[in-house]
């Protein structure tokens, strides 16, 4: 994770330079593409942890639609995809919402595992809030926003049995299942061109 | 009079946004998990409930006896199937005894002998389709059994766990993360953790599979917990008398026996005791140390053949046999080793050597020279796990049932009937 910053930011440069690049086309779509790259904090109730995600899609009018992906550090790694929709309003502002599938990366250093042999399952992320944009150049525009931030996994795994001694067959062995669910507030800053 | 409404608005503002920010933040963890609580019944109704029954169909094999025309099948912690295998193209299943807890038994003469969690019953199998319980040696698997702490022996005030009641239940949880086993709500769980066991004799007319934690020799039945081994004088062999009990090593798998000789297995070697002088103290005469590994061991008059694998129960790596040589049971050593998919129950019939190879079959070889062995056969019927061959007939457990093959020309083995 210490990285991670310097991943971020040679991406951010990298995509600066491609919306810098893009802005000497004129060429003009009703549904031009445009791709939303941001880095952030999730805020919950352990800790705080990175988020950066990449959403793609198309604009039209006011309204943005992509789908999104990223790496979600908050207590257990995870993969979020997501659909997500913006409306902008009065130019500077937007509001946003999201929701996907959510999917378990693993962690040599990640203590929260439960179980042996454990088994995750996706669970469900989504996100919405409030930004602002400031505008850079001609399509190239600075995003600050804050809002809420959702994600769910499902580890599952088996309670041993140990008593006399142990064997898999002998006791009442049973199946377990660990639902978390992680309530965050995000705050997120990137560009979008 | 508006800066104080604006400040009254600003505080109701921050105080929202401060609730709403705790209520945002909030993990919820919860676990879901299974709570069984024993069924009990007292130990003398319990016992009643021993015998045997109409056939059924075999649900999980686990070890494998012969004697005469029949096959005594058990069925993991429920009982034995009696198979009438007199012609093997077409062995039927003719009765069930109903043995809760079993895992292991032994057959000498009209005698059975199994294991009902902690306890040994002695069965008259005059009539193999109605074996009767002729006897019941209380708690002398004890560590397979807790039932009887506290010095109760007597049947009628002793209740033991014959179920479990389920139900599902879901608690707030915080990970530790560390492993955390769970502990039951049963002061006599110890009832369902019955031996791992199988039968493992040599009896004039009968024969159990290499996996086999009992053997009988001569008037005596060894038996092997996971640390211990027991002999049992069966002199009169529907009441046999526990004569004594010794720690041999940790995780003790199997026992075979040959000549005045136990072979007995542990994760870490072969412990050979002589049995001829003290036939109720076998004395440890030889020990061969190998890699850690589950190691079923067969014997002949010169060499020992011994299997590990890598089944994580014994912690093991390796997937081999190894042959070592036993002429001198002070003195054993390995004279050869061969690498296979993950070897278990063997059996040795003259030269031919038939050995259950997991997924990877059963294998005969020839072992006139152990130390080239040549593969005759390779049968990738089923995944196998042991084997009694004797008299042309090799009978092999497997994950999905008992297979038998015709092996008395040895060019042409083939398989008689899958049960």
């Amino acid at each position: 994770m210490k990285t991670l910053p310097t991943l971020l930011a040679v991406l951010l440069l990298a995509l600066g330079s491609i919306a810098n690049a893009q802005q000497t086309k004129t060429v003009k779509h009703a549904w031009p593409f445009q791709s939303i790259n941001s880095v952030g904090l999730v805020i919950g109730q352990q800790n705080v942890a990175m988020q950066v995600t990449t959403i793609n899609g198309v604009q039209h009018g006011n309204w943005f639609g992509g789908i999104g992906v990223g790496v979600d550090g908050y207590r257990l790694r995870s993969i979020p995809v997501f659909a997500e929709l913006r409306k902008t309003f009065h130019r500077r502002f937007f509001a946003y919402t999201g929701a996907g599938a959510n999917w378990y990366w693993k962690q040599n250093a990640d203590k929260e595992q439960y179980y042996y042999g454990d088994k995750f399952k996706p669970g469900f992320f989504g996100e919405a809030g409030l930004g602002y944009t400031v505008k850079l150049r001609k399509n190239l525009g600075l995003l600050i926003s804050g809002g809420y931030s959702f994600k769910s996994l499902v580890e599952e795994g088996y309670d041993y049995y140990f008593y006399p001694y142990w064997h898999p067959d002998t006791g009442p062995t049973t199946k377990s299942q660990v639902n978390y669910t992680l309530h965050r507030l995000e705050i997120k800053m990137g560009i979008a061109f | 009079m508006k800066k104080i409404c604006l400040l009254a608005r600003s505080c109701a503002a921050a105080a929202l946004a401060a609730m709403l920010f705790t209520a945002c933040v909030k993990d919820k963890i919860t676990r879901t998990y299974q709570i069984r609580t024993p069924i009990y019944e007292v130990l003398s109704t319990f016992r009643k409930s021993i015998k045997s029954v109409p056939a059924s169909p075999v649900n999980s094999i686990g070890k494998i006896a012969v004697a005469g025309n029949y096959i005594y099948v058990s069925d993991i912690y429920k009982g034995i199937h009696v198979i009438d295998n007199t012609d093997p193209a077409h062995p039927k299943n003719v009765a069930f005894i109903n043995i809760p807890g079993n895992e292991d038994l032994a057959i000498s003469g009209n005698t059975l002998y199994a294991d009902a969690f902690g306890d040994l019953v002695t069965f008259d199998i005059t009539d193999p389709a109605n074996a009767v319980a002729k006897n019941f040696a209380t708690n002398v698997f004890p560590d397979h059994s807790t039932y009887y702490s506290g010095g109760y022996t007597n049947p009628d005030s002793i209740n033991v766990v014959v179920g479990w009641n389920t139900r599902d239940t879901t608690v707030d949880y915080e990970p530790v993360g560390i492993f955390y086993p769970i502990w039951y709500d049963c002061t006599n769980c110890g009832i369902f953790a019955a031996a791992m066991n199988a039968p493992a004799s040599l009896g004039a007319k009968a024969a159990s599979g290499s996996l086999s934690r009992f053997a009988i020799l001569n008037n005596y039945m060894y038996t092997v917990s996971s640390n211990n081994l027991t002999a049992f004088d069966i002199s009169n062999h529907f009441s046999p008398a526990m004569k004594n009990s010794f720690l041999v090593d940790w995780h003790v798998e199997t026992i075979y026996p040959f000549k005045n000789n136990l072979f007995v297995g542990t994760n870490s070697g072969v412990y050979m005791y002589d049995a001829q002088v003290s036939p109720s103290s076998p004395a440890l005469v030889g020990q061969f140390t190998h890699a850690r590994g589950c190691d079923p061991v067969v014997a002949d008059g010169d060499y020992a053949y011994i299997t590990l694998n890598d089944s994580s129960a014994c912690l093991g790596i390796y997937n081999e046999l190894q042959i070592v040589d036993i002429k001198n049971l002070n003195n054993s050593s390995l004279v050869q080793s061969y690498q296979l998919t993950h070897p278990e129950g063997l059996s040795k019939d003259g030269n031919t050597l038939f050995l259950c190879d997991g997924k990877g079959g059963l294998k005969v070889y020839n072992a006139a020279d152990v130390k080239n062995l040549q593969l005759l056969k390779q049968l990738n019927d089923a995944d196998v796990y042991d084997v009694i061959a004797q008299n042309g007939l090799a009978i092999v457990a497997a994950n999905d049932g008992l297979y038998q093959y015709d092996y008395t020309n040895l060019n042409d083995i083939h398989l008689l009937s899958k049960f």
